[in-house]
């Protein structure tokens, strides 16, 4: 390729930029060719690369994207390694992107093998299935049983209390049946039906009072019960 | 050379090649000074040129030169405060790197 050769060809992969950014770079290169003078034509090619190489430099330079790096390695590395960013010419409004302050790494993602993929999804489906669902639906139980069980145990205590009202209530209501056939009966009676009345009357108001008062400090204990756990495996994991 | 060059010191080393020559330079002949310094590829340097021309550190102007025109690069007024800022800064630094590889000394 000769200089002519060379600049055709770079103006013509510039067809897309703006026609006076492309005559100042071409008017750029072919004074470089000019200065260089006509013995060192081969030498400047060969150091320039080829002419898409350099018309992606001068597009990166329109975009405000360079070099930020000049590393001191052979040209194809280098272009290979690129890494771009965008100057402080942003802060003046002049030029390009003001967005892209933070250099930005091209063409160095990590890409997954999507063999590997492939093996990790199905080993991971198949560990989910045979022991995620179990794992899960066992704490959904616990967790379910517990709540029942609280549930339970409240319902217990107020319908307890309920019902023990009601046998106070019979039992008074026997005391007063027996009280003409056997007075002392009939006051043994009234006793229990008191005892059962005032037993019932706390057991009732303490199924309302957990009711009311229990929710949150079932909730606040839970809380602790977290911390706490939590805490066990921070001690664990310093030692 | 070893060392990566950033592109604020290749700004700066551009800068301070056109400030040596008052009355201006050319393209080619920045090229090959900063190429004394610095290994990069010779199509590096016109992105840099153009944008420091935009952003009014440099300025051109074109004369004649055996029968054909040639663009002089010269310093503005912002260039000369921007190139004293990079000296200054460069001094620094490069102070900071010496006194750490010359055996730990210290500015107390």
């Amino acid at each position: 390729m000769n200089k002519n050769e060379f600049l055709n060809q770079l103006e013509a992969l510039l067809a897309d930029i703006s026609p006076t950014e492309k005559e100042e770079a071409m008017q750029y290169y072919r004074e470089y060719f000019d200065d260089a003078g006509v013995e060192n034509e081969a030498d400047v090619i060969r150091q320039l690369g080829s002419p898409s190489e350099v018309a992606q430099t001068i597009k990166e330079g329109l975009a405000g994207r360079e070099l930020s790096v000049v590393s001191p390695k052979s040209g194809e590395e280098r272009s290979q390694q690129r890494q771009t960013y965008s100057d402080a010419g942003a802060q003046t409004g002049t030029d390009g992107t003001s967005d892209a302050n933070a250099p930005v790494h091209s063409g160095d993602k990590k890409k997954m093998d999507p063999v590997v993929f492939a093996i990790l999804l199905v080993v991971g489906c198949f560990v989910g299935v045979t022991v995620g669902i179990p794992v899960i639906s066992t704490l959904c139980g616990i967790v379910v049983g517990i709540a029942g069980a609280i549930f339970g145990l409240l319902c217990g205590v107020f319908f307890g209390g309920v019902g023990l009202i009601v046998a106070g209530v019979g039992v008074m209501i026997g005391a007063v049946a027996t009280l003409f056939v056997s007075p002392l009966t009939a006051l043994l009676l009234v006793g229990i039906a008191l005892v059962l009345g005032a037993v019932g009357l706390v057991l009732t108001l303490l199924g309302v009072e957990i009711c009311v008062h229990g929710f949150p400090i079932l909730k606040d204990g839970i809380v602790r019960l977290y911390d706490w756990v939590m805490g066990l495996f921070e001690k664990n994991r310093q030692r | 050379m070893v060392f990566n060059t950033g592109a604020t010191l290749l700004d700066a080393v551009v800068l301070a090649v056109v400030s040596r020559d008052p009355t201006g330079t050319y393209g080619y002949k920045i090229t090959q000074e900063v190429r004394t310094v610095i290994e990069l590829s010779e199509s590096t340097l016109y992105p840099v040129l153009r944008r420091l021309l935009k952003n009014g550190y440099l300025e051109t102007y074109d004369m004649e030169c055996a029968g054909r025109n040639r663009r002089y690069y010269k310093l503005t007024e912002e260039g000369l405060e921007k190139l004293a800022y990079y000296r200054e800064a460069w001094q620094e630094y490069a102070g900071k790197i010496s006194g750490i590889f010359e055996g730990g000394k210290n500015d107390e």
